[in-house]
Protein backbone atom coordinates (compact mmCIF):
# COMPACT_ATOMS: atom_id res chain seq x y z
CA UNK A 1 0.00 0.00 0.00
CA UNK A 2 2.74 2.19 0.99
CA UNK A 3 4.63 1.59 -2.17
CA UNK A 4 1.46 2.43 -4.71
CA UNK A 5 1.12 5.28 -2.43
CA UNK A 6 4.21 6.18 -3.04
CA UNK A 7 3.78 5.92 -6.60
CA UNK A 8 0.95 8.08 -7.26
CA UNK A 9 2.92 10.43 -5.02
CA UNK A 10 5.75 10.91 -7.67
CA UNK A 11 2.96 10.42 -11.16
CA UNK A 12 1.27 13.10 -9.76
CA UNK A 13 4.42 15.74 -9.04
CA UNK A 14 6.11 14.57 -12.78
CA UNK A 15 4.57 12.87 -15.13
CA UNK A 16 8.11 11.17 -16.16
CA UNK A 17 10.23 7.95 -14.98
CA UNK A 18 13.53 9.64 -15.77
CA UNK A 19 14.66 11.70 -12.51
CA UNK A 20 15.13 15.05 -12.18
CA UNK A 21 19.11 16.44 -12.55
CA UNK A 22 19.75 19.11 -10.48
CA UNK A 23 16.32 20.56 -8.16
CA UNK A 24 16.87 22.33 -4.89
CA UNK A 25 14.22 23.44 -3.14
CA UNK A 26 14.27 27.50 -2.54
CA UNK A 27 11.07 29.41 -0.46
CA UNK A 28 10.72 32.24 -1.90
CA UNK A 29 8.59 35.27 -1.08
CA UNK A 30 5.90 36.23 -3.76
CA UNK A 31 6.67 40.22 -3.37
CA UNK A 32 9.63 42.59 -4.85
CA UNK A 33 9.93 44.13 -1.47
CA UNK A 34 12.48 41.96 0.16
CA UNK A 35 11.24 43.42 3.71
CA UNK A 36 11.54 40.46 6.13
CA UNK A 37 8.41 40.19 8.07
CA UNK A 38 7.37 38.60 11.40
CA UNK A 39 5.54 35.42 11.99
CA UNK A 40 2.38 36.18 9.56
CA UNK A 41 4.68 35.84 6.50
CA UNK A 42 3.50 33.12 4.20
CA UNK A 43 6.74 31.84 2.06
CA UNK A 44 5.71 30.86 -1.20
CA UNK A 45 8.27 27.16 -2.46
CA UNK A 46 8.91 27.38 -5.40
CA UNK A 47 11.21 24.34 -7.27
CA UNK A 48 14.70 25.48 -8.99
CA UNK A 49 14.92 24.08 -12.36
CA UNK A 50 17.62 24.41 -14.50
CA UNK A 51 18.19 23.48 -18.06
CA UNK A 52 19.87 23.85 -21.34
CA UNK A 53 16.64 23.98 -23.34
CA UNK A 54 13.21 24.35 -21.65
CA UNK A 55 10.43 23.67 -24.12
CA UNK A 56 6.44 25.26 -23.63
CA UNK A 57 4.05 23.77 -25.44
CA UNK A 58 2.37 20.25 -26.05
CA UNK A 59 1.78 19.36 -29.08
CA UNK A 60 3.46 18.11 -32.43
CA UNK A 61 5.94 21.02 -32.64
CA UNK A 62 6.65 21.07 -28.53
CA UNK A 63 7.34 17.51 -28.85
CA UNK A 64 9.06 17.01 -32.15
CA UNK A 65 11.45 19.48 -30.64
CA UNK A 66 11.77 17.81 -27.41
CA UNK A 67 12.98 14.38 -29.05
CA UNK A 68 15.42 16.09 -30.93
CA UNK A 69 16.75 18.15 -28.02
CA UNK A 70 16.72 15.00 -25.65
CA UNK A 71 18.28 13.37 -28.47
CA UNK A 72 21.46 15.87 -28.53
CA UNK A 73 21.83 15.44 -25.05
CA UNK A 74 20.28 18.18 -23.93
CA UNK A 75 17.95 17.41 -21.38
CA UNK A 76 15.15 19.22 -22.05
CA UNK A 77 12.41 20.12 -20.12
CA UNK A 78 8.72 20.72 -21.56
CA UNK A 79 5.48 22.76 -19.95
CA UNK A 80 2.63 20.71 -21.62
CA UNK A 81 -0.05 22.62 -19.39
CA UNK A 82 -2.68 21.55 -17.36
CA UNK A 83 -5.74 22.74 -19.36
CA UNK A 84 -3.89 25.95 -20.25
CA UNK A 85 -6.32 27.27 -23.14
CA UNK A 86 -9.06 25.19 -22.26
CA UNK A 87 -7.33 22.87 -24.22
CA UNK A 88 -5.58 19.30 -23.14
CA UNK A 89 -2.08 18.63 -23.07
CA UNK A 90 -1.63 17.38 -26.67
CA UNK A 91 -3.15 20.79 -27.98
CA UNK A 92 -5.63 21.05 -30.53
CA UNK A 93 -4.79 17.12 -32.33
CA UNK A 94 -7.05 16.21 -28.54
CA UNK A 95 -9.89 17.96 -29.92
CA UNK A 96 -10.17 15.99 -33.31
CA UNK A 97 -10.74 12.40 -34.05
CA UNK A 98 -9.53 10.87 -37.33
CA UNK A 99 -6.58 11.87 -38.23
CA UNK A 100 -5.99 11.17 -41.85
CA UNK A 101 -2.91 13.62 -43.05
CA UNK A 102 -0.37 13.33 -41.09
CA UNK A 103 2.18 11.03 -42.80
CA UNK A 104 3.51 7.35 -41.40
CA UNK A 105 -0.30 6.80 -40.83
CA UNK A 106 -2.04 4.83 -43.56
CA UNK A 107 -5.08 3.41 -41.86
CA UNK A 108 -5.30 6.95 -40.04
CA UNK A 109 -4.98 7.50 -35.99
CA UNK A 110 -7.35 9.26 -33.67
CA UNK A 111 -5.86 12.65 -32.70
CA UNK A 112 -5.65 12.23 -29.05
CA UNK A 113 -3.96 8.79 -29.51
CA UNK A 114 -1.24 10.44 -32.30
CA UNK A 115 -0.36 12.92 -29.35
CA UNK A 116 0.16 10.12 -26.72
CA UNK A 117 2.88 8.76 -29.18
CA UNK A 118 4.38 12.17 -29.37
CA UNK A 119 4.48 12.74 -25.58
CA UNK A 120 5.87 8.55 -25.06
CA UNK A 121 8.43 9.32 -28.08
CA UNK A 122 9.43 12.42 -25.67
CA UNK A 123 9.40 11.01 -22.31
CA UNK A 124 11.74 7.86 -24.38
CA UNK A 125 14.51 10.14 -24.78
CA UNK A 126 14.68 11.67 -21.42
CA UNK A 127 12.72 14.81 -21.77
CA UNK A 128 11.52 16.29 -18.55
CA UNK A 129 7.79 16.68 -18.91
CA UNK A 130 5.61 18.46 -16.49
CA UNK A 131 1.79 18.86 -16.43
CA UNK A 132 2.14 22.37 -15.65
CA UNK A 133 1.17 25.80 -17.35
CA UNK A 134 3.69 28.49 -17.47
CA UNK A 135 2.37 31.38 -15.78
CA UNK A 136 4.68 34.05 -17.26
CA UNK A 137 8.25 34.18 -18.81
CA UNK A 138 11.35 36.78 -18.35
CA UNK A 139 13.36 37.02 -21.57
CA UNK A 140 14.91 40.10 -20.63
CA UNK A 141 18.50 38.58 -19.90
CA UNK A 142 19.99 35.19 -20.43
CA UNK A 143 19.85 33.00 -18.73
CA UNK A 144 15.83 33.13 -19.19
CA UNK A 145 13.11 32.34 -16.37
CA UNK A 146 9.92 30.59 -17.18
CA UNK A 147 7.60 30.20 -14.03
CA UNK A 148 4.74 28.04 -13.29
CA UNK A 149 2.82 28.15 -10.25
CA UNK A 150 4.86 25.38 -8.48
CA UNK A 151 8.39 26.10 -10.34
CA UNK A 152 10.64 28.71 -11.38
CA UNK A 153 12.87 27.43 -14.79
CA UNK A 154 16.54 28.62 -15.65
CA UNK A 155 17.04 28.13 -19.26
CA UNK A 156 20.03 28.78 -21.38
CA UNK A 157 17.92 28.49 -24.41
CA UNK A 158 13.91 28.41 -24.92
CA UNK A 159 11.09 27.56 -27.54
CA UNK A 160 7.90 28.71 -27.97
CA UNK A 161 5.49 26.61 -29.18
CA UNK A 162 1.97 26.96 -27.18
CA UNK A 163 -0.09 26.42 -29.96
CA UNK A 164 -3.55 27.90 -30.90
CA UNK A 165 -6.49 28.78 -28.48
CA UNK A 166 -10.09 27.63 -30.10
CA UNK A 167 -11.52 31.31 -31.67
CA UNK A 168 -15.61 31.33 -30.58
CA UNK A 169 -18.12 33.99 -31.51
CA UNK A 170 -20.03 36.45 -29.41
CA UNK A 171 -23.36 36.71 -29.85
CA UNK A 172 -26.54 37.17 -27.33
CA UNK A 173 -26.98 33.87 -25.56
CA UNK A 174 -23.46 32.87 -26.52
CA UNK A 175 -22.38 33.02 -22.51
CA UNK A 176 -25.62 32.32 -20.98
CA UNK A 177 -25.48 29.06 -23.30
CA UNK A 178 -21.95 27.78 -23.45
CA UNK A 179 -21.31 24.63 -22.14
CA UNK A 180 -25.16 23.98 -21.81
CA UNK A 181 -25.15 23.34 -25.83
CA UNK A 182 -22.85 25.47 -27.24
CA UNK A 183 -18.89 24.55 -27.12
CA UNK A 184 -15.83 24.80 -29.18
CA UNK A 185 -14.89 21.04 -28.91
CA UNK A 186 -17.40 18.64 -30.64
CA UNK A 187 -15.44 15.59 -30.36
CA UNK A 188 -15.33 16.29 -26.56
CA UNK A 189 -18.63 16.98 -26.56
CA UNK A 190 -21.03 15.52 -28.89
CA UNK A 191 -21.72 12.75 -27.16
CA UNK A 192 -23.23 14.43 -24.45
CA UNK A 193 -27.10 12.95 -23.88
CA UNK A 194 -28.88 16.62 -24.76
CA UNK A 195 -27.35 16.57 -28.14
CA UNK A 196 -28.79 12.97 -28.86
CA UNK A 197 -30.90 12.54 -31.73
CA UNK A 198 -31.33 16.26 -31.75
CA UNK A 199 -30.88 18.92 -34.73
CA UNK A 200 -27.25 20.45 -34.06
CA UNK A 201 -25.16 23.16 -35.95
CA UNK A 202 -21.75 23.77 -36.45
CA UNK A 203 -19.92 27.05 -37.62
CA UNK A 204 -17.47 26.74 -39.49
CA UNK A 205 -15.91 26.61 -43.00
CA UNK A 206 -12.46 24.27 -42.77
CA UNK A 207 -11.41 20.84 -42.48
CA UNK A 208 -12.01 20.53 -38.98
CA UNK A 209 -15.89 22.33 -39.35
CA UNK A 210 -16.56 19.56 -41.79
CA UNK A 211 -14.86 16.46 -39.60
CA UNK A 212 -16.97 18.18 -36.44
CA UNK A 213 -20.01 18.31 -38.71
CA UNK A 214 -19.43 14.47 -39.57
CA UNK A 215 -18.80 13.11 -36.15
CA UNK A 216 -21.98 14.48 -34.72
CA UNK A 217 -24.01 12.91 -37.35
CA UNK A 218 -23.24 10.22 -35.17
CA UNK A 219 -25.24 11.78 -32.78
CA UNK A 220 -27.85 14.17 -33.35
CA UNK A 221 -30.68 14.17 -35.88
CA UNK A 222 -29.19 16.72 -38.10
CA UNK A 223 -26.24 18.72 -38.47
CA UNK A 224 -26.62 21.88 -39.71
CA UNK A 225 -23.08 23.58 -41.24
CA UNK A 226 -23.61 27.57 -40.76
CA UNK A 227 -21.00 29.17 -42.84
CA UNK A 228 -20.67 33.25 -43.72
CA UNK A 229 -19.20 32.53 -47.30
CA UNK A 230 -20.60 30.57 -50.09
CA UNK A 231 -18.04 28.28 -50.66
CA UNK A 232 -15.53 26.48 -47.87
CA UNK A 233 -11.72 26.45 -47.68
CA UNK A 234 -11.59 22.80 -46.57
CA UNK A 235 -9.84 20.28 -48.68
CA UNK A 236 -11.69 18.57 -51.64
CA UNK A 237 -12.11 15.19 -50.32
CA UNK A 238 -13.28 17.31 -46.74
CA UNK A 239 -15.98 19.12 -48.56
CA UNK A 240 -17.39 15.82 -50.34
CA UNK A 241 -17.89 13.75 -47.35
CA UNK A 242 -19.84 16.04 -45.53
CA UNK A 243 -21.70 17.71 -48.47
CA UNK A 244 -22.74 13.94 -49.20
CA UNK A 245 -23.83 13.36 -45.72
CA UNK A 246 -27.63 12.85 -45.82
CA UNK A 247 -27.66 14.16 -42.81
CA UNK A 248 -25.56 17.05 -43.17
CA UNK A 249 -27.26 20.34 -44.26
CA UNK A 250 -25.62 23.72 -45.04
CA UNK A 251 -26.46 26.91 -44.51
CA UNK A 252 -24.52 29.13 -46.81
CA UNK A 253 -23.61 33.14 -46.56
CA UNK A 254 -25.11 33.42 -42.79
CA UNK A 255 -24.14 33.83 -39.34
CA UNK A 256 -25.31 33.30 -36.11
CA UNK A 257 -26.90 36.38 -34.11
CA UNK A 258 -28.89 34.98 -30.82
CA UNK A 259 -29.11 31.65 -29.45
CA UNK A 260 -32.06 31.26 -27.07
CA UNK A 261 -34.13 28.51 -25.10
CA UNK A 262 -34.20 27.36 -21.41
CA UNK A 263 -32.04 25.43 -19.81
CA UNK A 264 -30.07 24.48 -22.95
CA UNK A 265 -29.68 25.84 -26.21
CA UNK A 266 -33.09 25.95 -27.95
CA UNK A 267 -32.79 27.22 -31.23
CA UNK A 268 -31.03 30.10 -33.09
CA UNK A 269 -31.49 33.59 -35.21
CA UNK A 270 -29.44 32.95 -38.38
CA UNK A 271 -29.15 36.06 -40.62
CA UNK A 272 -28.30 35.86 -43.70
CA UNK A 273 -25.12 38.26 -44.99
CA UNK A 274 -26.04 38.62 -48.30
CA UNK A 275 -30.27 39.15 -48.00
CA UNK A 276 -30.03 40.17 -44.79
CA UNK A 277 -32.70 38.27 -43.92
CA UNK A 278 -32.61 36.79 -40.42
CA UNK A 279 -34.51 33.05 -39.87
CA UNK A 280 -35.41 30.81 -37.34
CA UNK A 281 -32.83 27.59 -36.77
CA UNK A 282 -33.94 24.86 -34.15
CA UNK A 283 -30.93 23.20 -32.65
CA UNK A 284 -30.28 22.52 -29.55
CA UNK A 285 -26.15 22.47 -29.75
CA UNK A 286 -23.63 24.30 -31.22
CA UNK A 287 -20.38 23.93 -32.04
CA UNK A 288 -17.49 26.70 -33.21
CA UNK A 289 -15.34 24.98 -35.42
CA UNK A 290 -14.05 28.54 -37.25
CA UNK A 291 -10.25 28.09 -36.41
CA UNK A 292 -8.03 29.54 -33.71
CA UNK A 293 -5.49 32.23 -32.64
CA UNK A 294 -1.92 32.17 -31.05
CA UNK A 295 -1.61 31.74 -28.01
CA UNK A 296 1.04 34.27 -27.14
CA UNK A 297 -0.68 36.44 -24.17
CA UNK A 298 1.58 34.68 -21.39
CA UNK A 299 4.69 35.75 -23.08
CA UNK A 300 3.21 39.68 -22.30
CA UNK A 301 4.92 41.21 -25.24
CA UNK A 302 8.55 40.03 -24.50
CA UNK A 303 8.55 38.50 -28.44
CA UNK A 304 8.28 40.33 -31.14
CA UNK A 305 4.43 39.76 -32.45
CA UNK A 306 2.58 40.53 -35.86
CA UNK A 307 -0.83 42.27 -35.84
CA UNK A 308 -2.32 39.01 -35.85
CA UNK A 309 -0.86 37.64 -32.52
CA UNK A 310 1.57 35.35 -34.18
CA UNK A 311 5.17 35.27 -33.25
CA UNK A 312 7.18 36.84 -35.56
CA UNK A 313 10.19 34.24 -36.52
CA UNK A 314 13.31 34.84 -39.38
CA UNK A 315 12.49 33.83 -42.44
CA UNK A 316 13.41 29.95 -42.86
CA UNK A 317 14.52 29.78 -39.22
CA UNK A 318 12.47 29.67 -36.00
CA UNK A 319 14.52 32.23 -34.52
CA UNK A 320 12.67 35.13 -32.75
CA UNK A 321 13.36 38.98 -31.18
CA UNK A 322 15.40 37.64 -28.54
CA UNK A 323 18.37 35.58 -29.25
CA UNK A 324 18.00 32.06 -27.42
CA UNK A 325 14.38 32.08 -27.88
CA UNK A 326 12.90 30.19 -30.57
CA UNK A 327 9.00 29.50 -31.94
CA UNK A 328 7.42 26.71 -33.52
CA UNK A 329 4.25 25.39 -34.81
CA UNK A 330 1.10 27.14 -34.93
CA UNK A 331 2.21 30.18 -32.44
CA UNK A 332 4.51 31.29 -35.36
CA UNK A 333 2.58 30.29 -38.25
CA UNK A 334 -0.50 31.96 -40.33
CA UNK A 335 -0.35 30.07 -43.14
CA UNK A 336 0.09 26.46 -42.64
CA UNK A 337 -0.94 25.51 -39.82
CA UNK A 338 -0.89 21.69 -40.26
CA UNK A 339 0.62 18.95 -37.48
CA UNK A 340 2.60 17.86 -39.92
CA UNK A 341 4.22 21.47 -40.18
CA UNK A 342 4.24 21.78 -36.94
CA UNK A 343 6.60 19.02 -36.11
CA UNK A 344 8.67 20.06 -38.95
CA UNK A 345 9.39 23.54 -37.35
CA UNK A 346 9.77 21.60 -33.88
CA UNK A 347 12.72 19.80 -35.15
CA UNK A 348 14.60 23.34 -36.73
CA UNK A 349 13.79 24.79 -33.49
CA UNK A 350 15.56 22.12 -31.73
CA UNK A 351 18.71 22.51 -34.54
CA UNK A 352 18.26 26.18 -33.93
CA UNK A 353 18.32 25.94 -30.24
CA UNK A 354 21.12 23.22 -30.14
CA UNK A 355 23.60 25.78 -32.77
CA UNK A 356 23.15 28.51 -30.95
CA UNK A 357 23.78 26.53 -27.47
CA UNK A 358 27.57 25.66 -29.67
CA UNK A 359 27.96 29.57 -29.84
CA UNK A 360 27.54 30.67 -26.57
CA UNK A 361 29.44 27.72 -24.96
CA UNK A 362 32.37 28.74 -27.44
CA UNK A 363 31.76 32.27 -26.62
CA UNK A 364 31.71 31.78 -22.67
CA UNK A 365 34.70 28.93 -23.14
CA UNK A 366 32.10 26.81 -21.05
CA UNK A 367 31.93 23.16 -21.34
CA UNK A 368 29.16 21.42 -20.12
CA UNK B 1 -18.48 -1.03 5.87
CA UNK B 2 -16.28 -1.64 3.14
CA UNK B 3 -15.74 -5.26 3.51
CA UNK B 4 -19.74 -5.38 3.94
CA UNK B 5 -19.53 -3.53 0.05
CA UNK B 6 -17.46 -5.15 -1.31
CA UNK B 7 -18.65 -8.62 -0.01
CA UNK B 8 -21.66 -8.01 -2.01
CA UNK B 9 -19.90 -6.54 -4.89
CA UNK B 10 -18.24 -9.76 -5.72
CA UNK B 11 -21.65 -11.65 -4.98
CA UNK B 12 -22.73 -9.18 -8.17
CA UNK B 13 -19.96 -9.67 -9.78
CA UNK B 14 -20.44 -13.14 -9.76
CA UNK B 15 -23.95 -13.06 -10.60
CA UNK B 16 -23.66 -10.60 -13.55
CA UNK B 17 -20.73 -12.43 -15.19
CA UNK B 18 -17.00 -11.18 -15.54
CA UNK B 19 -15.75 -8.24 -13.22
CA UNK B 20 -14.86 -4.66 -15.25
CA UNK B 21 -14.34 -3.23 -11.74
CA UNK B 22 -10.72 -1.89 -12.90
CA UNK B 23 -9.98 1.24 -14.52
CA UNK B 24 -7.73 1.18 -17.47
CA UNK B 25 -4.71 3.33 -16.73
CA UNK B 26 -1.29 3.21 -15.45
CA UNK B 27 -2.17 2.23 -11.77
CA UNK B 28 -3.32 -1.27 -12.33
CA UNK B 29 -4.79 -2.83 -9.66
CA UNK B 30 -5.17 0.19 -7.65
CA UNK B 31 -8.71 -0.05 -6.70
CA UNK B 32 -10.12 3.70 -6.40
CA UNK B 33 -12.55 4.61 -9.69
CA UNK B 34 -14.89 2.11 -10.52
CA UNK B 35 -15.93 1.94 -14.11
CA UNK B 36 -19.35 0.53 -15.05
CA UNK B 37 -20.72 -0.38 -18.17
CA UNK B 38 -23.47 -1.50 -17.99
CA UNK B 39 -26.91 0.10 -16.41
CA UNK B 40 -27.94 -2.74 -13.91
CA UNK B 41 -24.62 -3.16 -12.19
CA UNK B 42 -24.61 0.61 -12.07
CA UNK B 43 -28.30 0.74 -10.57
CA UNK B 44 -27.18 -1.93 -8.11
CA UNK B 45 -24.18 0.17 -6.59
CA UNK B 46 -25.59 3.32 -6.84
CA UNK B 47 -28.76 1.74 -4.87
CA UNK B 48 -26.71 0.14 -2.15
CA UNK B 49 -24.75 3.61 -1.71
CA UNK B 50 -27.52 5.30 -0.91
CA UNK B 51 -28.43 3.47 2.40
CA UNK B 52 -24.93 5.10 3.79
CA UNK B 53 -23.65 8.28 4.01
CA UNK B 54 -20.47 8.05 2.01
CA UNK B 55 -20.21 9.97 -0.71
CA UNK B 56 -20.18 9.31 -3.98
CA UNK B 57 -17.96 10.88 -6.92
CA UNK B 58 -19.53 10.03 -10.46
CA UNK B 59 -17.37 11.12 -13.28
CA UNK B 60 -18.74 11.11 -16.60
CA UNK B 61 -16.51 11.33 -19.21
CA UNK B 62 -16.43 10.11 -23.44
CA UNK B 63 -13.93 8.50 -24.93
CA UNK B 64 -12.54 10.97 -27.15
CA UNK B 65 -12.70 13.85 -25.18
CA UNK B 66 -9.17 15.56 -24.25
CA UNK B 67 -10.22 16.82 -21.09
CA UNK B 68 -11.19 13.65 -19.34
CA UNK B 69 -8.08 11.84 -19.82
CA UNK B 70 -6.07 14.92 -18.86
CA UNK B 71 -8.63 14.25 -15.54
CA UNK B 72 -7.46 10.95 -15.07
CA UNK B 73 -4.45 10.66 -13.06
CA UNK B 74 -5.88 13.57 -10.81
CA UNK B 75 -9.32 11.48 -9.92
CA UNK B 76 -7.19 8.20 -9.10
CA UNK B 77 -4.95 10.27 -6.91
CA UNK B 78 -8.27 11.77 -5.62
CA UNK B 79 -9.50 8.01 -5.18
CA UNK B 80 -6.42 7.05 -3.64
CA UNK B 81 -6.51 10.15 -0.91
CA UNK B 82 -10.07 10.11 -0.29
CA UNK B 83 -10.63 6.47 1.18
CA UNK B 84 -13.77 7.74 2.46
CA UNK B 85 -15.00 8.42 -0.58
CA UNK B 86 -16.41 6.38 -3.92
CA UNK B 87 -15.38 7.10 -7.22
CA UNK B 88 -17.01 5.86 -9.82
CA UNK B 89 -17.28 6.48 -13.35
CA UNK B 90 -19.54 6.72 -16.38
CA UNK B 91 -18.38 6.62 -19.97
CA UNK B 92 -21.68 8.70 -21.49
CA UNK B 93 -21.90 6.64 -24.61
CA UNK B 94 -22.49 3.76 -22.86
CA UNK B 95 -24.40 4.29 -20.56
CA UNK B 96 -26.61 6.80 -22.19
CA UNK B 97 -29.62 6.78 -19.99
CA UNK B 98 -27.42 7.30 -17.15
CA UNK B 99 -25.74 10.56 -18.58
CA UNK B 100 -29.19 11.89 -19.47
CA UNK B 101 -30.65 11.24 -15.55
CA UNK B 102 -28.36 13.34 -14.26
CA UNK B 103 -28.59 15.87 -17.02
CA UNK B 104 -24.71 15.96 -18.33
CA UNK B 105 -24.46 18.31 -20.98
CA UNK B 106 -20.30 18.75 -21.44
CA UNK B 107 -17.57 16.17 -20.26
CA UNK B 108 -15.86 15.50 -18.16
CA UNK B 109 -18.69 16.56 -15.59
CA UNK B 110 -18.12 15.14 -11.78
CA UNK B 111 -21.57 14.96 -10.02
CA UNK B 112 -21.57 14.28 -6.08
CA UNK B 113 -23.68 12.59 -4.59
CA UNK B 114 -25.22 11.90 -1.21
CA UNK B 115 -27.87 9.37 0.44
CA UNK B 116 -29.00 9.24 -3.17
CA UNK B 117 -29.65 13.13 -3.68
CA UNK B 118 -27.11 15.70 -5.98
CA UNK B 119 -25.10 17.65 -3.70
CA UNK B 120 -22.51 19.45 -6.31
CA UNK B 121 -21.52 19.46 -9.91
CA UNK B 122 -18.25 19.93 -11.31
CA UNK B 123 -18.60 20.48 -15.19
CA UNK B 124 -15.11 20.55 -16.50
CA UNK B 125 -11.61 19.98 -16.55
CA UNK B 126 -11.34 21.50 -12.63
CA UNK B 127 -8.95 19.88 -10.43
CA UNK B 128 -8.85 22.34 -7.89
CA UNK B 129 -12.71 22.92 -8.00
CA UNK B 130 -13.25 18.78 -7.72
CA UNK B 131 -10.76 18.45 -4.97
CA UNK B 132 -12.60 21.40 -3.06
CA UNK B 133 -15.46 20.11 -3.17
CA UNK B 134 -14.95 16.41 -2.02
CA UNK B 135 -13.64 17.48 0.90
CA UNK B 136 -15.99 19.96 1.40
CA UNK B 137 -19.00 17.42 1.32
CA UNK B 138 -17.20 14.22 2.57
CA UNK B 139 -17.92 14.52 6.21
Amino acid sequence: MNQTRNRLKSLFKARNFVGLATTSIVAASFSTTATPKLATATFTAMEELKTRVCIIGSGPAAHTAAIYASRAELKPILFEGWMANDIAPGGQLTTTTDVENFPGFPEGIMGGDLTEKFRAQSVRFGTRVYTETVTKVNFSKAPFEIFTDSKRVVADSVIVATGAVAKKLNFAGSDTFWNRGISACAVCDGAAPIFREKPLAVIGGGDSAMEEANFLTKYGSKVYIIHRRDSFRASKIMQGRALSNPKIEVIWNSVVEEAYGERVVGGLRVKNVVTGEVSDLKVNGLFFAIGHEPATRFLDGQLELDSDGYVVTKPGTTKTSVRGVFAAGDVQDKKYRQAITAAGTGCMAALDAEHYLQEIGAQEGKSD
Amino acid sequence: MGAVLSYLGSILSYLFGASTAEEDSALDGQPGVTAFHSSARWQLHFNSIKNTTQLMVIDFAASWCGPCKAMEPAVHAMAAKFTDVVFAKIDVDELRDVAQEFGVQAMPTFVLVKKGNEVDRIVGAKKEELQRKIEKHRR
